[in-house]
């Protein structure tokens, strides 16, 4: 570099601005309540508004519902939902009954909005083979390792693809740790490089456990990432269910119309731990960090925006919280009834037609089950 | 009649709890969800919820115990039929217990016995017992034909391993790890005094801090012992000068090979000398059984202190080992336990402990057994004393002052008096050693 010339590329300016895209995430109500968009807010009913509340209202009372059940020791593994609600009810309620959606283990409320019960949701936490066999077949059962639901979504959405099936698409949900994963790249290119149809959702609560959001990528923005593999995406408030669940209507519109997949970041924060295997949020972030988003709860912005509609009451709420209450204890009853499980369940569901090992391992069970 | 709330799993790799406030009292009525209690774990504080209406009949676990997963905390009057159950049991999630499991029933059924006193012919084979080990051990044990829900683990968590597998003889399983922490039965969990401030006004008297989890194995281990075997210890000292001549003769010879010699590898041939005479030091009670399990094999356990706490690996087989090579695996496991490097089997399946103070001073003392084990036998230090040779004079003599605590429900004063004076015998005169041992 002779002289301090000017340089064939100024790779500082490429890094600064590559964010550019992203600076301003989509927002149609803010913090505060205030409408920012009234255009797209007027696009939706008061009926439909309230219905999202209703949602938010309902995911909330199942988390708090499903925490005691944990507690009593009533479940097994449970994620914590709080915080994620206008991610999670804005994005589910955008896609059709026909739709495939492939969940992570945060994602039993889009679940059961799909078409599988409260009930069956508690036996996959208990870890019951019942808990896998939902009433909309379409969708698989929560994934477990990280990431790895995107290869899957690149496997369902060629098939869709390859069958031909009209205005249909997958749709995938994973956490902010989730996009480190190679399985996200592979998933999201694999995808983009057949143009077949699939949401991706990246529901960045800002931790994977106890890494914090800045140590897991260089990039700024996670939504960013999908650049690299052509693939468009975009940045959401993630408290917002309104601007969550317009987005997600327009990636679903774009992806059945055969454009190729969308990626869909979302910005929410987890309010508890990462899970009930014991974590303990005050050992790694503080109440500083917490503050602000707990402030910028979606219920709380909602509420606002329907209590100045004159369409939404404390006591309305309330009534709600309680009739959920009771419905999720009932579904805990239903949970608790199913019959217990033997190992010869499970062999018998690993095969179509179980092998012969199989088959001699089912009746060695089915024996010792006898007695 | 009552629902009998049972601590439930609060978190991975959890196994128990501390209760540290109860937010009721017996008597008062509680609604489902109401927080009933606080328990503090090693990752965080829970507050659990009633899972039913009622009124509380009795509170099972206080303020301060330390409760594991499955114990009953609480009973709760809810109208039901069903009688408290203060068994320790999972029964906090019926839809996941397994099929019909008769053979578990003795644990129900008798759950103040000490159960799990931890030596083990296991009674009867339960075909859905939770066995826990690699395919290839499984495949192994196909292979031996071996069922492997009789063998008896030693691995880490009660993991079966391969050479579980290949010591099971079809009868007596060898005794499972318990080296450094042998379970504690039901009956140890007493609960504990509470120790409140001298002077409450001025706490600064006195610091508080929570016990480690090596310092909570050891407490409980030693608190178990103490329960399930009742000590007597005897004393006596033995005059060792010829003992510490062959030592000082041989110990250049030992340094050539890079074997520092001490007094330790005397007294485990020794021990295994006097053990040979006298079965009784080698052997377990297996109270379920109400059996005397006599070991034929002969590891000697070396109670090793380091600054992160109290390990016994044992010699494997010293009968059939030479003094140097026992010198040398006593070095060895030494070094593996100050590195922490001791496998579980390393500690597993001891015939009896040697506890030696004598490097660091100390004369008698009571030392307590190492459970499953009968006796054990603790080492002072070796002191100049005046003594009374065998031509009745007054010489100074080389004093090696020797305890051994023992098991009463086995070995009776008498035969523990035999034992104390074979093992002067032997240790007054190492070439006696060479015979014997």
């Amino acid at each position: 570099m002779a002289n301090g010339s000017k340089q064939i590329v100024d790779f500082a300016k490429i890094k600064a601005t590559m964010a550019d895209p992203y600076k301003h995430p989509v927002q149609v109500i803010d913090r505060e309540g205030k409408v920012v968009d009234p255009d797209t807010l007027a696009k939706y009913s008061d009926d439909q508004l309230v219905d999202f509340m209703k949602k938010m209202v309902w995911e909330r009372t199942l988390h708090e519902q499903t925490m005691n059940f944990s507690r009593q020791g009533r479940l097994g593994f449970y994620a914590p939902t709080a915080g994620e609600e206008a991610s999670e009810m804005g994005s589910v309620t955008a896609f059709k009954e026909n739709d495939f959606l492939l969940p992570a283990y945060r994602d039993l409320p889009q679940m059961i909005q799909h078409g599988t019960t409260v009930a069956k949701g508690f036996l996959w936490s208990k870890g019951h083979v019942q808990g896998n066999q939902h009433e909309n077949p379409n969708m698989l059962f929560p994934q477990i390792i990280i990431g790895a639901q995107y290869v899957e979504t690149a496997g369902v959405a060629l098939g869709i693809k390859k069958n031909g099936d009209e205005d249909r698409v997958a749709f995938v949900y994973t956490g902010d740790g989730g996009t480190s994963q190679g399985d996200w790249y592979e998933g999201v290119n694999f995808t983009s490089a057949f143009q077949a149809p699939a949401v991706f959702f990246v529901q960045n609560n800002g931790w994977a456990i106890s890494v914090p959001r800045y140590k897991q990528t260089g990039a700024e923005t996670l939504a960013q990432k999908a650049v690299a593999m052509g693939v468009p995406s975009v940045q959401v408030d993630g408290m917002d269910i309104v601007a969550v669940h317009e987005v997600s209507k327009a990636a679903r519109d774009f992806a059945a119309a055969g454009n190729g997949p969308v990626v869909i970041e979302t910005l929410t924060y987890r309010y508890g731990a990462h899970s009930s295997a014991g974590d303990d949020p005050s050992r790694y972030r503080t109440k500083e960090e917490e503050k602000p988003w707990f402030d910028a709860d979606p219920l709380i912005r909602m509420r606002k925006v329907l209590t100045d509609k004159g369409v939404w009451s404390q006591d309305q709420e309330d009534k709600l919280v309680d009739e959920y209450k009771d419905e999720f204890k009932e579904a805990m009853k239903e949970a608790e009834a199913a019959p217990a499980q033997k190992v010869s369940d499970f062999l018998k569901w690993t095969y179509n037609v179980p092998t012969p090992a199989v088959k001699k391992q089912i009746a060695e069970f089915e024996a010792k089950e006898s007695k | 009649m009552a629902y009998t709330f049972k601590l439930p799993e609060l978190g991975e790799g959890m196994a128990e709890g501390e209760i540290s406030s109860w937010l009721v009292k017996e008597g008062d009525a509680v609604k489902e969800d109401d927080t009933l209690v606080e328990i503090q774990n090693d990752k965080s504080v829970s507050e659990l919820p009633s899972p039913v209406d009622g009124t509380i009949s009795k509170i099972v676990a206080q303020e301060g115990d330390t409760v594991e997963i499955g114990d009953p905390l609480i009973v709760i009057d809810d109208g039901s039929d069903t009688p408290p159950d203060l068994g320790k049991g999972g029964d906090a999630a019926p839809a996941e217990e397994a099929a019909p499991a008769p053979a578990a029933e003795p644990e129900a059924a008798a759950p103040e016995a000490p159960a799990a006193a931890p030596t083990g012919v296991p009674a009867a084979s339960d075909p859905n017992k939770l066995v826990m080990a690699m395919p290839s051990v499984r495949q192994h044990a196909r292979d031996k034909g071996v069922d492997i829900t009789q063998v008896t683990p030693t691995g880490n968590h009660g993991q079966v391993l391969k050479a579980d597998i290949d010591n099971f003889n079809g009868a007596a399983a060898p005794a499972p790890a318990a080296a450094a922490a042998p379970e504690a039965p039901a009956a140890a969990k007493a609960t504990g005094q509470a120790i409140k401030p001298w002077n409450a006004d001025r706490p600064e008297l006195e610091t508080r801090e929570p016990m480690s989890p090596m310092r909570k194995i050891i407490a409980k281990s030693m608190r178990a012992s103490k329960d399930i075997a009742p000590h007597v210890t005897s004393f006596d000292e033995v005059e060792v000068s010829a003992l510490m001549a062959n030592r000082k003769k041989y110990k250049q010879a030992a340094a050539d090979k890079g074997i520092h010699l001490t007094f330790l590898p005397y007294i485990v041939k020794a021990l295994v000398a006097v053990m040979k005479d006298f079965p009784e030091l080698n052997a377990s009670i297996d109270d379920t059984t109400q059996e005397i399990v006599t070991k034929h094999y002969y590891n000697i356990g070396i109670a090793t202190n380091t600054d992160h706490g109290l390990y016994v690996p044992n010699i494997k087989n010293a009968d059939s080992k030479g003094m140097f090579e026992i010198a040398k695996e006593i070095s060895e496991n030494s070094q593996a336990a100050y590195d922490n490097k001791l496998s579980p089997a390393s500690m597993a399946g001891g015939s009896m402990t040697i506890s030696n103070v004598g490097s660091i001073g100390g004369g008698w003392f009571t030392p307590v057994i190492n459970q499953p084990e009968v006796a054990i036998l603790g080492v002072g230090r070796i002191e100049k004393a005046p003594y009374v040779n065998e031509d009745g004079d007054i010489v100074v003599g080389r004093m090696l002052k020797l305890s051994m605590s023992y098991d009463h429900r086995l070995i009776d004063g008498a035969l523990a008096q035999n034992i104390l004076n074979e093992m002067k015998a032997l240790l007054h005169d190492p070439e006696m050693l060479l015979m014997e041992g």
